[in-house]
């Protein structure tokens, strides 16, 4: 029977982190990929990693701020998506434009559709992006977490600060918003 | 990637010298944000009592005067648009309450719900605990009127209406219009209406704090014309008296 040492929680490694840097350094590689990965759908590749960044400095610096009620992870989350925001705020005076979306994303949005070939699917990858685009930002947010990341309902609502029995509606509401938009486009629909 | 930026943060928090912020400044913080929407809110219950208690006296928003009574009336007397001041700072705390405490993670109805109770439930306080001073003139007839304008007239001490004995600068000797002798005592703060001289003999409206057979008078008016002064269209107007109004 193989031993493994027990690791450390994300709360018992904030606690350590406050003295001691090789902690926070651990809470760096647990979360950096989903981050990275979540930030650059926010963003984009080329700033995804600027926003990693400075939420991770910025995690650091409130890290005796933690509230242990809400975990870690979301914790994170919540604050790489403002920075994400702020920054694309800053650089383009609004917020991200671009998404950028594999396939097995756009299958999940575009729900039991089926999707016969590789240049379609790539077509679709492309409407779909589009349609993503011109939902509100709540809308997009709440698809990203739910449907991307596959963060639960409790998560959703404290990385993005709203009710819990609201993100259920919220996510059905946002992918129907979605669905609309895309068999709204003649061309989206014969690509559907 | 990966390892590049775990190394390049750990490297950017050496060289920017960065610490984490001390824990008490956020509970600070925190205990500041909670104190001011909590104060907003106690303005808010307070705003609400005396708006629904002239509704319900028959007056005006027009009549409300909100104000602490232990302060300075020159400083804290603010008209009824202090309402609709609350009323905005009111909500404006719910929302900050409610992206603060992670109050966010209740359902919207069932925290306006409790809000609604506790706003109700902190304007009965206020009226139990007579902490505040509103001034009405809610005319003649009124209950709240005789009394001396303050709900709970009788904690406040009310109004005495008696004939003047005796008086000099600061000690007046009034008897009332029930048998009682009432010393006065009248201070700086006192106020009187501009223009009136009241003489040993003449009927007056005292207003203030009682203790056994002592007020300490907040505001003293003559009055004239004791017949029908209660009912309406009585000699005494509610132009003439401001029940209750330093």
């Amino acid at each position: 029977m193989e031993m493994r040492a027990q690791e450390p929680t994300d709360e018992q490694l904030v606690r350590q982190a406050l003295t001691d840097m090789d902690a926070f350094g651990m809470l760096v590689e647990r979360y950096e990929r989903p981050l990275s990965s979540y930030a650059a759908r926010l963003i984009g590749r080329q700033e995804a990693e600027d926003v990693v960044q400075q939420a991770f400095l910025q995690a650091y610096r409130s890290l005796a701020g933690f509230d242990p009620h809400l975990t870690f992870s979301a914790w994170m989350y919540r604050i790489v998506h403002n920075t994400a925001v702020n920054m694309a705020r800053k650089r383009h005076g609004t917020v991200p434009t671009e998404l950028e979306l594999d396939g097995e994303m756009v299958e999940i949005l575009t729900g039991d559709t089926d999707v016969p070939a590789e240049a379609l699917h790539q077509e679709l990858e492309d409407f779909v992006a589009k349609g993503l685009n011109q939902l509100d930002q709540r809308s997009r947010d709440i698809l990203l977490l739910s449907v991307v990341e596959g963060k639960s309902y409790s998560e959703i609502a404290d990385i993005l600060m709203v009710a819990v029995n609201s993100v259920g509606p919220s996510v059905s509401r946002a992918k129907s918003k979605l669905r609309n938009l895309l068999e709204a486009n003649p061309a989206q629909r014969s690509a559907l | 990637m990966d390892d590049n930026m775990k190394q390049k943060i750990l490297e950017q928090i050496e060289e920017q010298h960065l610490e984490p912020t001390p824990g008490w400044r956020f509970r600070l913080v925190r205990a500041l944000k909670h104190s001011a929407v909590a104060f907003l809110f106690a303005l808010t219950a307070l705003g609400l009592a005396g708006s629904v208690y002239i509704l319900v006296q028959n007056g005006t928003l027009d009549d409300l005067r909100l104000g602490p009574r232990w302060a300075h009336p020159a400083f804290f007397d603010f008209p009824w648009q202090l309402l609709v001041v609350v009323v905005v700072l009111g909500i404006l705390s719910f929302v900050v309450l409610r992206r603060t405490a992670r109050l966010y993670r209740v359902a919207r109805w069932w925290l306006v719900a409790a809000l609604i109770v506790a706003v109700v439930a902190g304007a009965c306080c206020a009226y139990a605990t007579n902490l505040t001073r509103f001034t009405f003139r809610a005319g003649p007839g009124q209950e709240l009127f005789r009394r001396g304008g303050n709900p709970f007239g009788g904690m406040m001490g009310g109004a005495v209406i008696g004939v003047v004995v005796s008086r000099t600068t600061q000690r007046w000797v009034v008897d009332s219009l029930t048998g009682e002798r009432w010393l006065v005592i009248v201070t700086e703060e006192t106020y009187f209406p501009s223009g009136s001289d009241i003489p040993v003999g003449m009927i007056v409206r005292v207003v203030g704090r009682h203790l056994k057979t002592t007020i300490y008078a907040v505001g003293i008016r003559p009055v004239t014309g004791m017949d029908d002064m209660m009912g309406t269209g009585g000699m005494m107007g509610p132009e003439i008296l401001i029940p209750g109004t330093p």
